[in-house]
């Protein structure tokens, strides 16, 4: 179990988390949602020891993040592929595996298992600097399993992948869960923490803004559809003319792009254009999104989670 | 001990497959030896030396003696200073000179009398070539002294006891050419054969005097450096690429990582030092009299100059300046130091200044240990340990503060 209590922050006045609090249980994947620089990664930082906290506390497994049981139960999954290129994949996980003070034949086993679980059996004696991006992406995951920790941290694995990998990522940090471990996972696709995550907690600016099941979070939103808007608005007369409309919440309007929420986006999408239209809108584009955590977190935090 | 073998392991694996960073750091050194050798070398040496005089006896001969350093080709050779015995004796004890040249009271009157006298001739040990060419130079003087005692000597006994007029000058000197004309025929071979003599009897007793063998410790010390300073840059890529933070998440602390990035590159040193040792004794006829004390002595201080460059990367805000303030050290360094340019081809005081910098007092040690008999600089190698652990306790608290994120 991966618990964090009030966990805080500071580099200098800066506030980079402010009071974190969640645990993440074993055979379940936890999701940190939020935007870049919301605070996850430093969140990361703190579990894996990495870096100091400022107040609060971590525990994984039950001892202190920064105590070396701890850092032994745990497997880091980094956002950057962290690998030596210069080594094959065999001779990474060797080093790896190594770190964590695994050795003989029980890590060559292990190796082997890591590199058929990730489908990089067949290039192992390779230099990685000759593996496309999702090969170096699932051997970087698998460098974080190879010593089969009991809470893994996973940071934004599937940042810059293709398709097809993120489909086999996904499915191995699927695996890991079933097998016991406690996962903490943190990225900004809403589409794969909808699909992945047991529980999700939303971090913006260093704070907790939500935190539940994926079902107890929907509820949250109460069937509200996402209306997106492109194209050249004076932004001071689409205020006017939108707030005219009744039951419809402004939460982006830059010249640019109008960020509508409201229930039944379909069914009023002729009263929108009117509106936009008396406000000499020039509509370049239209986005129609149903309930999601993508409305929830724009409902939460005011604004789109890909920022 | 298992990771930080794995971390050396890894970093030299690392290293094999690229090696194309180490065949520049090596080349470079090689190259500018070579370049100097072009330039400079022409097979034939005039390092520079101190040659301190204490004169006790302050007669015209005495001051014969002392004035024969600065006389045409001894003075490109030589700075002459006139010292007292013990400031002598104790800047020899410092190293601070080639030689020290003791001239005793009554030496004159003994060389004009023709009885016994003694110079008395200091050489630094530390130095391989100087002090020898003092002790040829002054061992010629005495030879000279008896040739002219036994031709002149009525003559330099009157003009040592009195102010000789002008027109007994002239006599004697006229006196002294017939002579001179008289006995060339005999004296001229044997001078020439005492220099010829002190060529060959270098070539018995220690390395050959050319510029290769005056280059190649320094051209040594320089290609360790310039690996220490090219894996220095390692911890730059390690953090760029996360697999420092990556690392420092498992049970293994900054000080492990440091041991095994610090092994990989003694392990290499000692290759690199090996090789160039063989290399120069195969191609130039380097005498490596303690091959062993020779290798561990270039391992031990290139590792020191390894965590030194480490601490200096670690002050650094971004990898380009790192770099740039690792060369502002090095090169100056390994110019002053005499890594370039023997401190003995270097003016009388920038090599004063030179000794005294890590790399002149390493290259010091080193040519201690190359030389016939060892001058007994052991204090550097707990000196070299002590400012190595300093500088790995340093180092290793820097890592994870400046190279984790």
């Amino acid at each position: 179990m991966i618990e964090v209590r009030d966990l805080r922050k500071s580099y200098g006045d800066a506030e980079a988390v402010r009071g974190v609090t969640f645990e993440a249980r074993p055979g379940e994947i936890f999701g940190l949602l939020g935007p870049n620089g919301a605070g996850k990664t430093t969140t990361i930082h703190c579990i894996s020891g990495l870096l100091n906290p400022s107040g609060g506390t971590i525990r994984v497994m039950g001892s202190l993040a920064q105590s070396e049981p701890a850092r032994a139960q745990l497997g880091v999954v980094p956002q950057e592929v962290a690998l030596y290129e210069d080594l094959t994949a065999r001779e990474n996980l060797q080093y790896w595996g190594g770190a964590q003070r695994m050795n003989g034949s029980k890590l060559k086993a292990r190796i082997d298992e890591v590199l058929e679980l990730t489908g990089l059996q067949d290039r192992s004696k390779e230099p990685v600097k000759r593996f496309s991006g999702g090969m170096k992406r699932r051997l970087n995951f698998a460098c974080g399993i190879v010593h089969e920790p009991k809470a893994l941290l996973l940071d934004e694995p599937t940042v810059g992948v293709d398709p097809q990998s993120r489909v086999r990522l996904l499915e191995l940090v699927r695996a890991q869960a079933r097998n016991g471990a406690c996962v903490l996972y943190t990225t900004h696709y809403m589409e794969e923490a909808e699909q992945l995550c047991n529980r999700l907690a939303v971090i913006d600016h260093g704070k907790l803004i939500a935190q539940g099941t994926l079902e107890q979070l929907r509820a949250q939103l109460n069937e509200l559809d996402l209306l997106r808007l492109e194209g050249v608005f004076d932004e001071a007369r689409v205020r006017a003319e939108l707030e005219r409309l009744k039951g419809i919440e402004i939460h982006q309007n830059d010249g640019e792009v109008v960020l509508l929420s409201m229930r039944n986006a379909p069914g009023r999408l002729t009263e929108v254009f009117a509106a936009m239209s008396a406000a000499g809108a020039e509509i370049r584009g239209t986005t129609l999104k149903q309930p999601s955590l993508e409305t929830l977190f724009v409902k939460l935090t005011g604004k789109e989670l890909r920022e | 001990m298992g990771f930080v073998w794995q971390t050396a392991r890894k970093d030299l694996l690392r290293l094999m497959r690229e090696p194309a960073g180490l065949l520049a750091w090596i080349g470079i050194p090689v190259f500018i030896a070579l370049l100097m050798g072009v330039l400079f070398g022409r097979g034939e040496v005039r390092p520079r030396g101190i040659v301190l005089v204490a004169d006790q006896d302050d007669s015209m001969v005495s001051r014969l003696v002392a004035g024969a350093f600065s006389q045409d080709r001894m003075a490109e050779m030589f700075t002459v200073e006139k010292v007292k015995e013990d400031e002598g004796r104790k800047r020899m004890n410092e190293g601070k000179a080639s030689a020290l040249v003791v001239i005793p009271k009554g030496f004159g009157d003994a060389v004009l009398a023709g009885t016994e006298s003694r110079l008395v001739v200091v050489k630094n040990p530390a130095q391989q070539i100087m002090p020898q060419m003092v002790e040829q130079v002054v061992k010629l003087l005495a030879e000279a002294g008896f040739y002219l005692q036994e031709l002149a000597g009525d003559e330099l006994r009157a003009m040592n006891e009195r102010q000789p007029t002008e027109a007994e000058v002239a006599l004697m000197s006229v006196r002294l050419n017939r002579m001179a004309t008289q006995v060339s025929k005999w004296m001229r071979p044997p001078r020439f054969a005492v220099e010829t003599q002190v060529v060959e009897e270098k070539k018995q007793q220690g390395p050959p005097v050319g510029f290769a063998s005056l280059m190649l410790p320094g051209m040594l010390v320089m290609g360790l450096l310039f690996t220490a300073s090219g894996l220095s840059m390692d911890w730059w890529k390690e953090k760029q690429d996360g697999t420092l933070r990556r690392v420092l998440s498992t049970p293994n602390g900054p000080a492990s990582v440091l041991g095994g990035k610090l092994l990989a590159y003694a392990l290499l040193a000692s290759v690199v030092s090996g090789v160039g040792l063989a290399a120069a004794h195969a191609m130039v006829g380097l005498a490596v009299p303690r091959v062993w004390a020779t290798m561990g002595w270039a391992v031990t201080v290139s590792c020191c100059g390894y965590l030194a460059f480490v601490l200096l990367q670690s002050l650094a805000s971004q990898r380009r300046v790192g770099e740039m303030l690792v060369n502002m050290v090095m090169l100056p360094l390994c110019m002053l130091g005499g890594c370039f340019f023997p401190l003995e081809m270097m003016p009388a005081n920038l090599a004063a200044v030179g000794r005294w910098t890590p790399t002149g007092m390493a290259l010091a040690v080193m040519r201690d240990t190359l030389a016939p008999q060892s001058g007994g600089m052991w204090w550097a190698v707990p000196a070299a340990a002590v400012t190595g652990a300093a500088l790995f306790v340093l180092c290793a608290r820097q890592a994870r503060r400046r190279f984790a994120f």
